[in-house]
């Protein structure tokens, strides 16, 4: 009997509401023997909303079913005198519907009930007797819909959380290229900074930023941001990019916090801001200088190990208040050859295993301890972490950094070559002259514009350094000792290498007359290029005819300890080593210097 | 969690920080100041029940500091506990705010 309804297919016809052009999302088809149609129909047609179509057996609902609209909500009402074989018949049908949105009723009759309960263990939703009232299968029909349509709200909602997710992503890995493009500008393979930076949901905020100074020197900037993702990118980059371009042009490190502040202060929204903290390592006098904003302490583990010194937070993070009430407060520390210091984010301190200790500042130091004969103490410290948190996932926000202290001579022999760029502009010719007087001498270095000017033309980049020190050398020896009258005596042992200082800030502070003249004569052309520098003061100059090696700036013979220790004192014979010719005219208030250099 | 009231005068709005002060609590901080239909003289936080602050809780209370008036505003911070209390010195937000 069956057999021969499954062969009229040709006879199947879709019925529905065609009378009306409504586009309705909710669809009932039928599946059953005409004369049950034929009695539901009385009940359904009156939901005109509906669009229903029906099929009188389920090999033919089968062949059929590609032609039905997936998107539309569809209750399925089968007649179970239609299950020859109900356990096959029921997944055919079940894999059919699986990709759409429905609900299976069973028109049950005459079936028990375990007929009808394994059915519904197969997969069907729901039976409706047929001889029960049709008010109830219209209520039926009805609770099905809506739940099938909330979960339809719901599904589109997972849809659409799904694309904004892929989309997230994507402007992640897109923000991320940028940023690690931004970020490692230098890519320098620097031996003795060794970190730990987790790899984090693509960004977890944290930034290391590290370069070479022009005048030798190493910066190196830990950051952490508020929030992470593209709120971190949005804030990481202006400051990677001030960063470096403040360290080409030779700017110390306290003028780039101040840039990177005031950067970050203009840019960001006001719950927007890095803590941060940052080191910069003078190889020639062995000393550091650290500056904590925001992380937690910084920690120099010296190489005896028995100490330790903490730099402590002692300002706001970066971008919170203007540079106006954003005084720095840099700390200076003398260093010996392997002393270490660390920087690290809140996030190793903070992670806490599944017993709930936090890492905590303690443990890390006694770590720090039992690994300071290692090479390579971050391996330790990560083994360490692992087993404290029971080799749990690894915490996603640790940034961890360390930096060791090198002979001047160590350092130098690391740093990269630099590859002339292409593309330079010869011949060249100008002079440029600046004089500084007072107000500027107190807060500006001029050196940096100098500079700036003369690495417009690529092939001079590897002289950066060379000529930082020349400039700065004569500028500041015009400064301190013609200006301001300092005598170097002052810097002859490491305390007074503070009290200089000191007393150069007092006299800065009080000068109010007198001026600096710097000039530049530049030439150059394929070749090679010539520099004139010279560096004029207002003061009374002073009797070269002292100058010789092992002597100060001021006459005096240098016999002192820190002519031994190389404390001071060497400023001359350091740039009379890299120029072809120093010379002091006048009455020794009028430094020149020749170089000519030559373009690989 | 986060809950505010207004003094008898309507002077002093008092915002009460409960559990974790994190990202979470971004919202409701906000309409906790925001909603309340007046703005009133001085702000103050209190921290009693607050168990822990992160970063971008600090950023929260930097923009309660913006619309309490910026470098002029005097926000009160109060019953902090060790934790919150490290981490606002870490962070020398004891120069933005009182914090007791």
């Amino acid at each position: 009997m069956k057999s021969k309804r499954s062969t009229s297919v040709a006879n199947l016809s879709l019925v529905s509401n065609n009378d009306t052009q409504v586009q309705s999302h909710e669809r009932v088809v039928i599946i059953a023997q005409p004369e049950v149609v034929k009695s539901l129909e009385l009940s359904i047609f009156l939901r005109e909303f509906i669009d229903i179509s029906y099929s009188d057996d389920i090999h033919s609902f089968l062949l059929k079913y590609h032609s039905i609209n997936n998107q539309q909500r569809q209750l399925v009402l089968l007649d179970a005198n239609l299950l020859i074989h109900p356990t096959k018949d029921l997944c055919l049908l079940l894999g059919q519907l699986a990709s759409s949105n429905y609900a299976l009723v069973l028109l049950v009759s005459h079936h028990g009930n375990d007929f009808i309960a394994t059915c519904m263990a197969l997969g069907a939703d729901d039976f409706f007797c047929l001889n029960a009232s049709f008010v109830l299968l219209d209520a039926k029909i009805s609770a099905h819909f809506r739940r099938l349509q909330s979960m339809n709200v719901g599904l589109t909602q997972l849809q659409e959380y799904s694309k904004h997710t892929a989309q997230a992503l994507h402007e992640q890995s897109l923000a991320k290229a940028v940023f690690d493009r931004v970020t490692d500008k230098y890519d320098y393979d620097l031996s003795l900074i060794d970190a730990w930076l987790s790899p984090a949901a693509i960004f977890n905020g944290d930034i290391l930023l590290k370069a070479i100074m022009p005048n030798g020197g190493l910066i190196v900037l830990l950051g952490d941001f508020t929030g992470h993702g593209l709120t971190a990118a949005i804030g990481a980059m202006p400051l990677a990019s001030s960063f470096y371009a403040m360290v080409d042009k030779g700017f110390s490190m306290g003028d780039i916090i101040h840039e990177l502040n005031d950067k970050l202060y203009d840019l960001l929204p006001s719950n927007i801001f890095c803590c941060a903290a940052a080191v910069q390592f003078d190889f020639s006098r062995a000393t550091v200088d650290v500056w904590n904003g925001g992380l937690p302490d910084v920690v120099i583990q010296r190489h005896n190990n028995v100490d330790f010194e903490t730099v402590v937070s002692s300002q706001l993070p970066l971008g919170v208040v203007s540079n106006s009430t954003y005084p720095l407060e840099i700390s200076r520390l003398s260093m010996s050859v392997n002393d270490r210091v660390w920087l690290l984010s809140d996030g190793l301190l903070e992670a806490s295993n599944a017993q709930g200790h936090s890492f905590g500042a303690d443990r890390f130091l006694a770590i720090l301890k039992q690994s300071s004969h290692l090479a390579s103490p971050i391996e330790f410290i990560k083994r360490q972490f692992a087993s404290f948190n029971n080799h749990a996932a690894q915490a996603d926000d640790v940034s961890l950094v360390q930096i060791s202290m090198l002979p001047e001579i160590d350092f130098l022999a690391l740093q990269p070559s630099l590859n002339r760029s292409q593309g330079a502009v010869f011949p060249s010719a100008w002079c440029l002259s600046l004089t500084v007087y007072p107000a500027s001498l107190k807060y500006s270095d001029p050196i940096p514009q100098l500079l700036h000017q003369l690495m417009e033309l690529p092939a001079m980049r590897p002289y950066n350094h060379c000529l930082f020190t020349v400039f700065t050398e004569l500028y500041n020896n015009a400064l301190d000792h013609g200006l301001l009258g300092l005598v170097s005596e002052l810097k002859s042992d490491l305390m007074g290498f503070e009290h200089f200082y000191a007393r150069r800030k007092q006299a800065l502070a009080a000068l109010d007359s007198g001026w600096v003249k710097l000039s530049v004569e530049f030439t150059a052309d394929q070749e090679g290029a010539t520099i004139q520098l010279d560096v004029e003061d207002s003061g009374a100059g002073f009797d070269r005819s002292h100058l010789k090696a092992g002597h100060n700036l001021d006459g005096s013979e240098d016999l002192s300890f820190a002519h031994k220790t190389r404390i001071h004192g060497r400023g001359i014979a350091l740039v009379d080593s890299l120029c072809d010719r120093l010379d002091y005219l006048g009455c020794g208030n009028h430094a020149q210097a020749f170089m000519s250099l030559r373009f690989q | 969690m986060i809950s505010s009231s207004l003094s008898d005068n309507n002077n002093e709005l008092v915002i009460n920080v409960e559990g974790r002060f994190d990202f979470n609590a971004h919202m409701q901080f906000r309409s906790a100041y925001e909603d309340i239909g007046l703005q009133p003289q001085n702000f103050s936080v209190d921290m009693a029940q607050a168990t822990y602050l992160d970063s971008s809780a600090l950023g929260m209370l930097l923009l309660l500091r913006d619309y309490a008036g910026g470098d002029a505003a005097e926000i009160k911070i109060n019953n902090c506990n060790d934790d919150v209390k490290k981490i606002l010195q870490v962070s020398n937000f004891t120069r933005l705010f009182v914090i007791d």
